[in-house]
């Protein structure tokens, strides 16, 4: 079966044809610069069988951008895939779980918005896009959120008055939940231990967005992201955990204007916002503490970021355990030898002890980078969003032919 | 901390009643408001203001500083009355005895607006003891002068006293009577002398409703309240005394938001230039009535009839907090506006907005429909709720943020 | 004999006690309700006819009270450690008002009282966040915009640092921990009506739950702790509150209470039975350990969890409940993990910490009259 995977960004869509079972990626690309008219001019840069085209063509929006990918692969490819996976951040609290769709659940998308106000949107668009050219080809909706439903009670709940969680839904979703599973899973293979015995505490630290997952038996039972992704870990330009009373006093201060203050912390806070020149750490890190000096904002913010990563390892070590390993993955998780080893130090308390030397150089992925002697491994596993889907799609379209 | 403000207001209900008893027992019509005034100074200073001021103008001035001098917030109320509409005998409680019955004060000026002083004054001296903290400084001013003087107390607040302390308010809220709704706004009126030069005096009847009824035609008709009265007219109008050739007709006509004062005295000088043609030899004038009057303590001023419509944007940052205080505070609170029922009343508002440019809200203790009536009467309970729902717009707007504190956890 | 008073003020009452400088007992303690209120007509702002006016004055005659100490909340990074009121002291109070607009004018109030009755009595000032001003930046700080950050002087601090000092200092000097090891490693749980965790390594606090005020970290009575600020947000957003009536839900009616769905505190959570409160307990177990392994990774080694505050004599069913859960930890020593109890009142903490002053300032007279003999 040939799996079509979209994976929305806010101005730019990826998608991957791959095989299944097999798991052979047959087609790889990304549209980019969708939307209003930047520098450079949109763009589709498409990957078949290691060979490299780049189409450009204008792409207002995410349902042309698509339409656009697709003339490509019937006029070039001359492939018509067999099924559709769309990556959605956000079920909300109409989807739960990952979903063959229908026009039952194509009627529930739309409540989806208020959840994710700028990733759904896109998303959305681009399913009814392809729904409207290939009405007759299974499409599943894979959810960010899907993995995390385990979460049991006290952990998804905030002390807030019941009544209030219950009106508006209120509760701790998780995000990032497709390559949290990804890699729990591929670390389960890596490791010879069956999905369903593992334990784990799984780092996605991107570029972008970061958070930990909390793995026991192969199922979530935390995630630094609550209710929204703007809870949790510092990232490149959210700011993590606050004081509610900082929120409610930028919300007196910007006189009620919650738009702005949700710019503020979501937009221009994080590492952008406490140095004020990148939203990377990894350009943060290149300012070391010899030219820059301890009391430098690139030290202190790259201390900051390390030190609530290693604090929130420590407490899904905790919950976890006894832990099989952590993961590294993502962006910063996968290249960053410098945070790995911060944030895995002198945890011999946990069992964790990071090999200085595996750590600096990483050959292949997946690569273990603990002691040979430590009881809990540290790996570093590439994330494979696309192909993720790809599983949950097949999975699910199998499961709904055997039914 | 709104629990604990909402706690101790309840402590100030019969101190606030027994002021507000003892502010109706002295009668204060306009231009004679000496003794209660003495009255108001006193009750700052035994409530703890930092500061008290009589002004020239005879305005009482109490003042609570705060930590900066911005945002700076006055709460006006006016110490005069009008005269009772009816006579004692016809008061059914009388005017001047502050007799609280059935939870209602009764008395001349209850609602309109010693109710409102009581509740300022107090509400001010509850966030002082409470040590709520203040980012700018809390004015209450209560203004002479405004029900004949068309508001030239507060306007002289404005213009000299605050200048001389130092002190631009940032907002104002007036305790004028809404019945604990926020007011923003209310039509205004202009008082026009119309004056007959006229051969023949009888023509001065016919003109004036020639002139009435053209007005008439040319305003909005399409509420309940009153457009247009004859105010007076002199005798001469009535004595067909040909040795008297002037006539005066003094009329008072509902100004509405964006009208303008001039434009309209110039449209009804043509209405008069078209009626004179009618009447050879007839000569109109139109010009805004004024009046000499003296202050209590001998100050002569001169008062223009004129009440400009306004109206605080009901979107407004200052509106939207109100309401998020008062709601917080457990209070009800709905949006509105004066409707001015009688042609003639009005609030400070208008100077502080046209003038001044404050943006201004209202919020009283007593209800509009009460005011300048005989047997006005203010809900007891309704001080209380004024004094906490003052309180917490202050609050609100110019208090130190208490975000994530509590004063309320005991050991 | 000499004897100290301590006072500690909330907005509603003030907790006072009498300690003799001798053995340290305890004479009188009581709770002044409504103590900055007269008890005629509530109103009165005059000083000298408040309940606690005639309560100290009265205090002020019957014992010898050579030294005060007033607790209060909130010091800001101007008070690290107790510090005798005079002028100097008086006006930084003064200039903090804004950053704890609740507290500090209250303690202002207390301060011109106290000196107006105890005319030349040293008053000692004891602030529970003195013990956190030095927190590691990286604690201190959160992610913000430097700006917003530096303008709203936004750091974090803990607001129980009387308890955690003086628990971490017992059960270290109890176990020869310093002996043995150098700097004690301790884990510190406050119980009490807003609980707080703290990591102290010797004397030095590396992380706390609370934040920029006692709101943020653990749910308290009332409080809601940790929230995702989206959550604010969404409020703001979908009720049309304002953050005004946002706080009075975070504050007054969420954390244990908004879960259990009544008013419940920590201590009747910590020990009950009723199904109905079990959710509501696990949720709370399950946020302290969360901030336990946190603080075991900055901590590296540990050598003892403590507990104190008010709800301490509450803890065992919390207790038994980690000791399960952090079983896996190994104590520096290489035995299991052991908790310690410490019960100290915070009225008498104060005490104690004023008797050694006193004390040594009568060493000080001594050994002067000493040298001049």
């Amino acid at each position: 079966m040939n799996v079509f995977v979209i994976n929305c960004g806010s101005s730019s869509l990826k998608y991957r044809l791959i095989a299944m079972p097999e798991e052979k990626e047959i087609i790889a690309g990304e549209a980019q610069r969708i939307g209003p008219k930047t520098e450079e001019p949109s763009r589709i840069v498409h990957n078949s069988g290691g060979h490299v085209d780049t189409f450009f063509v204008n792409m207002t929006n995410h349902a042309q951008a698509f339409t656009e990918v697709m003339k490509i692969i019937e006029e070039h490819q001359k492939i018509i895939p067999d099924a559709f996976g769309h990556r959605l951040v956000h079920g909300g609290s109409a989807l739960n779980k990952d979903v063959l769709l229908n026009s039952d659940i194509l009627a529930k998308l739309d409540e989806t918005v208020e959840y994710a106000p700028i990733h759904n949107p896109p998303s959305i668009a681009l399913i009814k896009a392809c729904i409207a050219r290939y009405p007759n080809s299974p499409q599943v909706i894979v959810l960010d959120t899907a993995f995390h439903t385990t979460l049991p009670l006290y952990a998804k709940d905030y002390a807030i008055p019941v009544w209030l969680s219950k009106k508006l839904n209120i509760k701790k979703f998780g995000f990032h939940g497709i390559s949290h599973h990804f890699v729990a899973e591929e670390a389960a293979k890596y490791l010879g231990i069956p999905i369903s015995r593992l334990n784990a505490v799984s780092c996605h630290l991107g570029s972008g967005g970061a958070s930990l997952c909390a793995v026991v038996k192969g199922q979530s039972i935390d995630n630094t992201m609550g209710f929204t992704p703007l809870q949790g870990l510092v990232m490149s330009t959210r700011c993590g955990d606050v004081d509610p009373a900082v929120t409610l006093n930028l919300i007196a201060c910007f006189e009620g204007d919650y738009k702005a203050v949700q710019s503020t912390l979501n937009k221009n806070s994080g590492i952008l916002g406490m140095t004020g020149t990148s939203a990377d750490i990894r350009d943060i890190l290149a300012k070391s503490v010899l030219t820059e000096g301890y009391s430098s904002p690139y030290f202190i913010t790259s201390h900051i970021y390390t030190w609530r990563l290693k604090k929130y390892l420590g407490a899904y070590l905790t919950i976890a355990h006894p832990v099989h390993a952590i993961i590294f993955t993502d962006t910063i998780g996968e290249t960053v030898p410098y945070i790995r080893k911060e944030v895995c130090s002198e945890m011999d308390i946990f069992g964790v002890h990071v090999d200085d030397k595996k750590n600096s150089y990483i050959e292949n992925y997946p690569s273990d980078i603990s002691e040979s002697w430590s009881p809990v491994r540290i790996l570093v596993v590439k994330t494979n969003e696309e192909l993720a889907i790809a599983r949950n799609t097949y999975k699910l379209i199998k499961n709904n032919s055997g039914d | 901390m709104y629990n604990l403000l909402r706690q101790r207001a309840s402590y100030l209900k019969y101190p606030a009643i027994d002021f507000t008893r003892e502010l109706v027992r002295t009668p204060s019509q306009s231009l004679k408001e000496k003794l209660v005034a003495k009255k108001i100074a006193q009750k700052m200073y035994e409530l703890g203001y930092d500061q008290v001021i009589e002004d020239d103008y005879g305005n009482v001035v109490g003042i609570i500083f705060g930590l900066e001098s911005e945002p700076c917030i006055l709460l006006n109320s006016h110490m005069d009355t009008v005269p009772a509409v009816k006579p004692s005998s016809d008061w059914y409680l009388p005017p001047y005895e502050g007799v609280v019955w059935d939870d209602n004060l009764y008395g001349l000026g209850a609602v309109d607006c010693k109710s409102g002083i009581a509740a300022q004054l107090y509400a001010g001296h509850l966030l002082k003891k409470l040590l709520v903290p203040l980012r700018g400084h809390l004015i209450v001013a209560v203004t002479v002068a405004e029900e004949n003087g068309l508001s030239v107390g507060i306007n002289y607040l404005c213009a000299k006293t605050l200048p001389s302390l130092g002190m631009k308010p940032s907002y104002a809220i007036l305790g004028e009577p809404t019945n604990l709704c926020l007011y923003y706004g209310h039509d205004g009126w202009i008082s026009l002398d119309i004056d007959y030069n006229t051969p023949d005096i009888k023509y001065a009847r016919r003109i004036t409703q020639s002139l009435v009824k053209k007005i008439a035609l040319n305003t909005r008709s399409d509420n309940y309240l009153p457009e247009l009265e004859v105010v007076s007219t002199n005798k001469s109008i009535d004595t067909f005394d040909k040795s008297h050739q002037h006539a005066r007709v003094q009329l008072v006509k509902r100004l509405y938001a964006g009208d303008n004062a001039d434009s309209i005295i110039d449209k009804i000088q043509g209405y008069a230039l078209d009626t004179e043609k009618n009447y050879n030899g007839t000569r109109i004038d139109v010009k805004v009535h004024e009046e000499k009057q003296q202050l209590y303590n001998g100050k002569n001023i001169s008062v223009s009839y004129i009440i400009n419509a306004w109206e605080t944007d009901p979107f407004s940052s200052l509106i939207d907090r109100s309401r998020q205080a008062i709601t917080t505070a457990g209070c009800k609170v709905k949006p509105g506006k004066w409707q001015l029922t009688h042609l003639g009343m009005g609030t400070g508002g208008s100077i502080l907005t046209q003038k001044y440019h404050i943006p201004t809200i209202g919020y009283g203790p007593g209800d509009e429909k009460q005011a300048h009536e005989c047997n006005e009467c203010v809900a007891v309970d309704n001080i209380v709720a004024a004094i906490l729902g003052t309180a917490v717009i202050v609050q609100g707007l110019i208090g130190v943020p208490v975000f994530g504190w509590t004063s309320d956890i005991d050991i | 004999m000499p004897k100290i008073l301590v006072l500690i003020p909330t907005h509603n009452m003030l907790v006072y006690a009498v300690y003799s400088t001798e053995n340290k007992k305890e004479i009188e303690k009581n709770v002044i309700k409504n103590f900055r209120y007269d008890q005629k007509d509530q109103t009165q702002i005059n000083l000298n006819q408040t309940n606690a006016y005639y309560k100290l004055n009265l205090l002020s005659l019957l014992y010898d009270i050579d030294m005060i100490g007033i607790r209060g909340l909130y010091g800001g990074t101007n008070f690290k450690s107790p510090v005798q009121v005079n002028n100097t002291v008086l006006k930084k109070l003064e200039s903090m008002i804004p950053e704890s607009p609740l507290n500090v004018p209250v303690i202002l109030e207390l301060i011109r009282q106290v000196q107006k009755i105890f005319k030349d009595t040293s008053i000692i000032l004891f602030f529970e966040t003195a013990f956190f001003v030095n927190l590691p930046v990286q604690e201190q700080l959160y992610a913000l915009n430097a700006e917003i950050t530096q303008n709203m002087k936004i750091r974090r601090y803990g607001y129980h640092g009387l308890f955690h000092e003086n628990a971490c200092r017992i059960t270290a000097s109890n176990r020869n921990i310093t002996e043995q090891t150098g700097d004690s490693k301790i884990l510190s749980i406050c119980l009490d009506p807003i609980p707080e965790l703290a990591t102290i390594c010797g004397h030095q606090p590396l992380t706390v739950t609370s934040g920029i005020t006692p709101l943020d970290g653990l749910p308290g009575n009332t409080t809601c702790g940790e929230l995702d600020s989206g959550i604010i947000i969404t409020l703001e957003e979908k009720m049309g509150w304002g953050p005004e009536e946002i706080n009075n839900i975070l504050t007054h009616q969420s954390g244990l209470t908004g879960l259990a769905c009544r008013k419940i505190t920590v201590a009747e959570v910590l020990n009950t039975c009723e199904p109905g409160l079990i959710p509501v307990r696990e949720y709370l177990f399950y946020r302290i350990l969360l901030t336990c392994g946190a603080g075991l990774a900055v901590l590296h080694e540990l050598d003892a969890i403590v507990i104190s505050g008010r709800y301490a004599r509450s803890a065992e069913p919390l207790v038994q409940w980690l000791k399960t859960k952090l079983s896996f930890v190994k104590l520096r020593n290489g035995k299991n993990i052991i908790f310690d109890y410490i019960f100290t009142p915070l009225e008498l903490i104060i005490a104690q910490k004023m008797i050694t002053m006193y004390n040594e300032k009568q060493d000080n007279l001594k050994s002067k009259i000493i040298t001049i003999n």
